[in-house]
């Protein structure tokens, strides 16, 4: 990653010399040991703080947006240039904006690399029980200094995000640029890493997730943080008609994150952008992991790979499935595909 | 828990199309078949204007069944609505069902205008169905006790 | 000084013998750190894993309130009772900032009865800090590792001992309720305080934040802030997180007539907050969202209270999912005040 880091800098001090890109969106340095910061830069200057390590876990594709929308500074009408760092999930979830018409190929100066897996925050404070005063790395080791419980030493894929095990497509998927040799997609990746919850009796899974959504204090850090919520109004904001409370209550929360959920539908890329944002750490890939499942298995999308696939949710087919409707003599029990 | 819920009359929110479902209720009542009452019906244009919103706040306003139900395959007065709706429902029971809510609560159906004795078969099977599970209590939110 | 020592291995029995009759809460383990939580036996409090992600305001202003249901006999709503409780073992910064929102709460003469009830009730026990965390700058916010402020009975950690120093009446009552747990302490157990307080206030790192008042509110229209907001995603964890940020918004929910009036926490991070019913937002922008953010605790904090509404606790910090620093956000906009502000 080292060398990756150094060809990053060099690479994006030639596009501002070019002219080829009026922002460049990467990540930063962080005075918070284990994290890095989203950062923008607006020309070469700032190019000695790029890093690229195994903490930047923010997904940038969820900060263009705002980008495209109000450029910091601009002052002219056309939209900027944006370079940004696409990790493989990052442009997953580009190949998805775009296909939503949320963002422009054109608008874009995409620098691909390949990602060895990002560390999980809540996974390493776990670990050490406490807050994480200092962390050193060594190779693919990681020292840790924890308040109260001294040091501990953590090896890197203890500690990944859990998408990150799971991810099949680790080198980005659409790029101008690559830096560093891109990685044939996992084949061997784990399909479904909530499967064991679906073998689960319904009590069971019902206290699962009702335990991660008590935690939640409604920040919508999941939702911001995620490239797929690009709605104007979120239906959790909506006033009229008012669809939750604004409350703590369980079943506000349950529906909201249900609702959240839904709309993942065939656009999740597993980036586990949300679960790194919780400041609870909730984890809700259960519910993520089950939409997308069920669109694979179901109408055989791959999200996020292809630029030429519709939406799974936005087309259909005369013969999909149905035999999970209700009719007279049958029907209208489980789903049996799980 | 079949004898348990005996006396529990459960209450469904039926979300039915304006040019078939609703016209097939329509027909069922008009040709005085009997069906239970314990359903309440709300029109709408298509079955692909449900949200699934919909159904997840009718659960969380307290009722302990949802029927969702549309024009056959083909016969969609806006020629595709329901079958994109299929799509979102097939997604929606499941994640449903993968969270704990007893798939017995949310049902999808096609009925046509023509199918009045069919949609009364089919609330009675709902009914049943939500009988069976009994009161809905997940999702439910209660604002008038203290919290 | 009525300074005792108490051993730190016996700190659960401690706070279970000087509030028997009182609710206690405390720090307690969870997968982030610790929460604040009911402490009911031992093994439950938890006090080497720093000061949580989200902050002890909830539990004297919780994120969801109901003030009131209806249709109601009373005329009037009534403010229950509150429990009496101890919040044991909170840190300084903590107990600082609910200081401060006692303050806010009561301000212009007109008193929030819910949390000023709540925090009459609640007696504050905090424990200083040893080992601060890696976001910590309450020194440079008037704080400190060991800040009695806000407490009534403060411990400061001195290896295997606490010394019990109380700040207050009700602390020094409280703690003349420790009996033989709560051992008078010798001049060098104060010493060793003293050292433990220099130590701690070492590690603190300094924040230069901007104090010339007139010079910040000069920079409103700066396009600094435009530039600090530039990875802000807009969502409210820095708010909710903190312990001094109190806005909320009220709603009634309704079913048939029957229902109650809410109060839940809202956050100047969102769009929603400052949305018109016309349809206009005059904070349009992220960046004038985070500069109402930082505007409220570092300008119009000091204004109408003579002190900033930011106790240095780094929750905002740590807690970002872009990893914003507040403290490098004050560092640019000190710079720039220099330079600019008129």
């Amino acid at each position: 990653m080292r060398e990756v880091e150094e060809q990053l800098r060099s690479e994006v001090v030639r596009l501002f010399a070019e002219g080829a890109i009026d922002l460049f969106l990467g990540y930063s340095s962080s005075r918070v040991p284990l994290r890095s910061a989203a950062c923008v830069l607006h020309d070469a200057d700032g190019v000695a703080r790029l890093v690229w390590n195994r903490t930047c876990t923010p997904n940038l594709a969820a900060l263009l947006r705002e980008l495209l929308r109000s450029p910091p500074g601009a002052t002219g009408d056309a939209p900027p240039r944006i370079g940004l760092l696409a990790k493989g999930c990052v442009s997953r979830s580009l190949v998805t904006l775009m296909k939503a018409n949320q963002i422009s190929r054109e608008s874009l100066l995409i620098i691909g690399v390949d990602c060895p897996g990002m560390i999980d925050r809540h996974k390493v404070a776990a670990r050490v029980g406490g807050e994480i005063a200092a962390a050193i790395w060594s190779g693919d080791d990681l020292a840790v200094r924890a308040t109260g419980s001294g040091e501990h030493i953590l090896s890197a894929e203890d500690v990944l995000l859990d998408d990150c095990r799971t991810c099949a497509h680790p080198s980005a998927v659409l790029s101008d640029r690559f830096l560093g040799e891109p990685r044939a997609p996992r084949r061997d990746a784990l399909d479904d890493p909530a499967s064991s919850l679906t073998e689960a009796e319904p009590e069971e899974r019902w206290s699962h997730f009702q335990g991660e959504v008590a935690r939640c204090i409604r920040c919508y850090a999941c939702r911001e943080a995620c490239p797929n919520c690009f709605c104007t109004e979120c239906f959790a904001d909506a006033s009229d008609p008012r669809w939750i409370g604004v409350t703590t209550d369980e079943t506000d929360l349950a529906l909201f994150h249900l609702g959240r959920a839904f709309h993942q539908a065939g656009r999740c890329v597993s980036c586990g952008a949300c679960v790194s944002a919780c400041p609870l750490g909730i984890d809700l890939r259960m519910l993520y992991e089950k939409v997308n499942g069920d669109v694979k298995v179901r109408f055989g999308t791959d999200v996020g790979t292809s630029l030429d696939e519709p939406e799974p949710l936005c087309r259909f087919a005369l013969e999909d499935d149905e035999t999970f409707m209700t009719e007279p003599g049958k029907g209208g029990r489980g789903m049996g595909v799980r | 828990m079949i004898e348990a819920n005996a006396e529990f009359e459960p209450r469904i929110v039926a979300f039915l199309c304006n040019w078939c479902s609703y016209a097939g209720a329509d027909l069922a009542g008009v040709s005085r078949m009997q069906y239970p009452p314990n359903v309440r019906v709300v029109r709408v244009p298509c079955s692909g204007r449900i949200d699934p919103l919909f159904v997840l706040k009718a659960l969380q306003n307290g009722v302990d069944g949802v029927l969702v139900s549309g024009c056959h395959p083909g016969d969609c007065h806006y020629v595709s609505g329901n079958l994109l709706a299929r799509r979102k429902f097939a997604v929606l029971k499941s994640l449903l069902e993968h969270v704990g809510v007893e798939p017995e609560r949310i049902h999808f159906s096609w009925v046509s205008a023509a199918e009045g004795a069919r949609f009364a078969e089919i609330l009675e099977r709902v009914i049943g169905a939500v009988r069976q599970v009994g009161p809905g209590t997940k999702m439910v939110k209660s604002i008038e006790e203290a919290q | 000084m009525n300074e005792r020592i108490v051993p730190r291995d016996a700190v659960t029995e401690f706070a279970l013998r000087i509030a028997p009759q009182r609710e206690i809460v405390g720090p307690t383990a969870d997968r982030t750190g610790i929460r604040y939580d009911r402490i009911e036996g031992p093994f439950q409090l938890c006090l080497d894993a720093g000061h949580g992600v989200a902050s002890p305001k909830g539990v004297l202003f919780p994120q969801t309130e109901v003030l009131f249901r209806f249709p109601s006999s009373e005329p009037n709503e009534t403010i229950a009772e509150p429990r009496e409780r101890v919040l044991f073992g909170i840190r300084p910064c903590d107990a600082r900032a609910l200081a401060l929102l006692d303050r806010i709460f009561q301000s212009d003469g007109v008193e929030d009865p819910y949390f000023s009830a709540r925090y009459a009730a609640t007696t504050i026990v905090s424990l200083s800090c040893t080992e601060p965390g890696p976001a910590c700058f309450c020194t440079s916010v008037g704080g400190g590792p060991a800040d009695p402020a806000g407490s009534d009975l403060l411990l400061i950690g001195i290896g295997e001992r606490l010394l019990a120093r109380p700040v207050t009446q009700t602390g020094r009552e409280l703690l003349e309720s420790g009996g033989d747990l709560a051992q008078p302490a010798a001049s060098e157990h104060v010493a060793a305080a003293v050292e433990a307080e220099t130590q701690a206030t070492a590690k603190i790192e300094p924040v230069e934040y901007p104090t010339d008042l007139a010079r910040l509110a000069g920079i409103f229209h700066n396009t600094v802030w435009d530039e600090i907001a530039a990875t802000c995603i807009g969502c409210g964890v820095c708010t909710y997180v903190c312990p001094t940020c109190h806005c909320f918004d009220i709603t009634d929910e309704a079913r048939r007539g029957r229902g109650r009036r809410v109060r839940s926490w809202d956050s100047c991070a969102f769009p929603s907050f400052t949305l018109h019913g016309s349809g206009r937002n005059p904070r349009e922008r992220q960046a004038a969202r985070l500069r109402q953010r930082i505007l409220h605790k570092f300008l119009y904090g000091p204004e109408r209270y003579g002190e900033a509404l930011c106790v240095g606790c780094g929750r905002c910090i740590t807690g970002c999912p872009t990893g914003i620093d507040l403290r490098s956000l004050l560092e640019a906009v000190t710079v720039i005040m220099n330079v600019e502000g008129a």
